[in-house]
């Protein structure tokens, strides 16, 4: 099918003054923000817009497998669902899942599942999925950084959070974070995660053509790009505590007259809550 | 090495909470590596003086489905076998877990304070069931419900599936058949008022 | 389901009990619309987008186009199709895997009153009869789901045609069929002739209600959506589920649809999100 609008890669990614095409330094990151409990509905949620990206994460679980023979009675299982809404692309993406998301759903879990304690929830699995409703380049980054936090928010217990970021290789220079056209007309793109409790790699994947020193180099960019974007997570983590605490604060249980039995189990739970942290 | 961590203050992931000498770690929150003690959760700390425990504690922790002893499920029975019913639990102190995949069971000395011969008295297949947690295991709970506010909150006629209403304590009839049955009914079988969270 | 069982035997009578007394479980009135926030241009890619909250339930919707030859009955007209996908991050019931029977009735339903209202100007998409039209993709997504997907799905479809930007083109060779961007846009004043609001109203027992929340949705006997165009002409009707309704209820409701759907149109004010640089 054809559009009118063809994507024309420009000629030149790296402007006369240093700069790239939307006005970064080489190793300046697009503007991020992050934000926890966005969807009601889940366990725990996140949603992350990163330059051009926007992605919403939300967790389900632990809870049932289904099918039950993927149950392991030792430990929970992690699924991971990476999937584009049709309309993400400048092409219309066909609706079913592709190949190429289904790499990533699995890139994804690899890196994220060596942090979790899924020891804790044996016969049981806990079920990532995330959406990406506008795709930017480098979201399978966005979409491991966004990940994590959805699970932290849905209380998984976890060694540490992890954190991803990709260096490219545009006009010979090295950059940080590619774009979308920056990924595309890019000469290398490397992907890349890191486990804090460690620091140690847990996802990385490279394509393109680069020498071993400027391998090196971009390591130091993304161990730096890293850092930042860390600092974020943890901050969007804090305000969502301080948000719900609040909430709770401010909760009053509505007190309907009425002799139901019910009800009055409903207000016992309620102040088990409030005051839980001394009756355990 | 100075000890900041202070009960009630926020605790990131990762963040060192003490060594293993000063406190004894919690399982669901905290991890411990070398003798040094991390949070795996988000929140507040708590330490707990008498027990030496240090935790960390979600800001709402009702909102999670791990059930505790004393939470009110609410449950639809699986299995009837000779001495203990088998429950497929759906709701946990009035919130909705879809597919929780929380199994409960009830033993026939639990069910009531009175005395249960056979366990058909008092439940049948499909009845759902509200009851108490007394007892957790590996991937089961025990349930009791030997209380007024606890049993059946509704059932179907076993016989041609229709509704059933109560006529007396504990005894039920079928609209459509007209079948008596018997069942440990909670006190407000037919009027349930509840209020879930989804 | 063993759930749905479980909330009908738990809440069914409350909620009941409660709207017999003109009293809904979130406070509202009995024909009250929940919050209703929209966000257009969310999405870069696309040619229009929007993300409409009602309450709690999101959903965002985008519109594509692309070019292909048009249906063989309708030789000189563009071809439009609504999807919508229920995704299990919105809720935790749903099931991913191809479109289920709910996913289709409900993007059919958002689809029949643009369809019937003759919404849009179809014979604007053609380019070369027989050969060449623009083919318009209406892709729906819940991204939180918590009652009344059909109202803010049909809101969010509209409004991301509004504010869409899908570029015109002119014809180089007839023949061969080529064709390039003349650099400029449709104006969706033009292209779109009517924007037909959608109410949806609940059953439970005898006692109906606009606009049911997820729990009133789990628990009740049955919907019915009527949808009315700018000018007050019903184009769409839809029953839904297990209730069934009297001639003098559907009548009545009709008007009262009618009523409430005015009000949206005014409160809510579509063309708003009109893109400005159209031409």
């Amino acid at each position: 099918m054809s559009l009118l609008i063809k994507d024309e890669s420009p000629e030149k990614l790296i402007g006369e003054d240093g700069k790239r095409l939307d006005g970064r330094d080489l190793n300046e990151l697009r503007s991020i923000k992050m934000e926890v409990g966005v969807i009601p509905n889940a366990d725990g949620s996140a949603y992350i817009e990163w330059g051009g990206n926007k992605i919403y994460a939300a967790v389900y679980g632990p809870r049932e497998v289904h099918p039950r023979h993927d149950a392991r009675p030792d430990r929970g299982i992690l699924r991971t669902f990476y999937r584009m809404t049709t309309y993400s692309v400048s092409e219309r993406k066909r609706p079913a899942p592709g190949r190429r998301e289904k790499e990533i759903s699995l890139v994804i879990k690899n890196a994220i599942e060596p942090v979790l304690f899924l020891e804790l929830y044996p016969d049981s699995a806990v079920e990532v999925y995330i959406e990406v409703i506008s795709a930017d380049g480098g979201t399978r980054c966005a979409c491991t950084t966004v990940a994590i936090l959805a699970l932290v928010d849905a209380g998984i217990p976890m060694r540490g959070l992890i954190t991803a970021v990709a260096a490219g290789k545009v006009d010979g220079k090295l950059i940080i974070d590619c774009s979308g056209d920056e990924d595309k007309s890019g000469e290398a793109d490397l992907p890349c995660a890191i486990t804090w409790y460690n620091n140690q790699i847990s996802l990385l994947q490279f394509d393109g053509i680069m020498d071993l020193e400027e391998f090196d180099r971009s390591l130091d960019l993304i161990m730096e790009a890293l850092e930042k974007i860390h600092k974020l997570q943890e901050e969007a983590l804090k305000k969502r505590y301080i948000d719900v605490r609040n909430n709770l604060k401010n909760y009053k249980p509505e007190v309907v007259p009425t002799s139901n039995i019910e009800e009055k189990i409903d207000l016992n739970n309620q102040k088990n809550q409030n005051g839980g942290d001394q009756t355990e | 090495m100075t000890n900041n961590t202070k009960n009630g203050e926020y605790a990131s992931i990762g963040q060192r909470l003490g060594v293993v000498e000063e406190y004894l770690p919690d399982k669901n929150s905290t991890y411990a590596d070398k003798g040094v003690i991390y949070a795996t959760r988000s929140g507040a700390i708590h330490i707990d003086s008498h027990k030496k425990k240090i935790s960390v504690k979600e800001p709402d922790e009702s909102k999670r489905q791990k059930m505790k002893i004393g939470d009110i499920v609410i449950g639809i029975i699986n299995f009837v076998r000779k001495y203990s019913v088998g429950v497929k639990i759906y709701i946990i102190n009035n919130n909705v877990k879809f597919f929780s995949g929380n199994l409960g069971n009830v033993h026939v000395s639990q069910i009531s304070r009175n005395y249960v011969e056979k366990i058909e008295d008092a439940f049948q297949k499909t009845d759902i069931l509200r009851a108490k947690v007394s007892k957790l295991n590996y991937n089961e709970v025990d349930l009791v419900t030997d209380q007024p506010n606890l049993g059946v909150i509704s059932a179907d006629c076993s016989r041609c599936g229709g509704p059933l209403y109560l006529i007396k304590r504990d005894l039920l009839k079928c609209e459509i058949c007209e079948n008596i049955e018997k069942r440990k009914l909670a006190n407000d079988y037919g009027s349930v008022k509840t209020r879930l969270i989804i | 389901m063993s759930l749905s069982k479980i909330l009908v035997s738990t809440e069914r009578k409350y909620i009941l009990n409660n709207l017999k007394r003109d009293k809904r479980i979130d406070g509202r009135d009995l024909y009250q619309y929940r919050d209703i926030k929209i966000d257009n241009n969310i999405v870069k890619a696309a040619e229009g987008s929007a993300e409409v909250h009602l309450g709690k339930t999101c959903v965002i919707t985008g519109v594509k186009y692309e070019l292909g030859p048009p249906f063989p009955d309708m030789p000189d007209k563009g071809v439009y199709t609504v999807m919508a996908e229920l995704i299990p991050m919105s809720w935790g019931a749903f099931e991913g895997g191809p479109p289920d029977e709910r996913a289709i009735e409900l993007a059919r339903l958002i689809d029949r009153p643009i369809r019937s209202a003759k919404t849009i100007q179809n014979d604007m998409l053609c380019l070369i009869p027989n050969k060449l039209v623009y083919i318009i993709f209406i892709d729906v997504y819940s991204i939180n789901y918590s009652g009344n997907l059909i109202d803010s799905g049909a809101i969010s479809a509209l409004t991301a045609l509004v504010s869409s930007k899908i570029p015109t083109a002119k014809i180089v060779d007839k023949e061969k069929a080529e064709f390039e961007w003349d650099g400029g846009y449709f104006n969706t004043k033009k292209l779109l002739k009517n924007l037909p609001i959608s109410v949806t109203f609940g059953k439970i027992d005898d006692v109906v209600f606009v606009d049911p929340n997820l729990t009133e949705e789990l628990v009740m006997d049955g919907r019915i959506t009527y949808a009315f165009d700018d000018d007050g002409n019903l184009v769409s009707l839809q029953k839904g589920g297990l209730a069934t309704f009297s001639i003098d209820e559907i009548k009545s409701l009709a008007r009262k649809a009618k009523e409430l759907g005015d009000k949206l149109r005014k409160d809510l004010d579509l063309w708003q999100y009109q893109n400005l640089k159209n031409k």
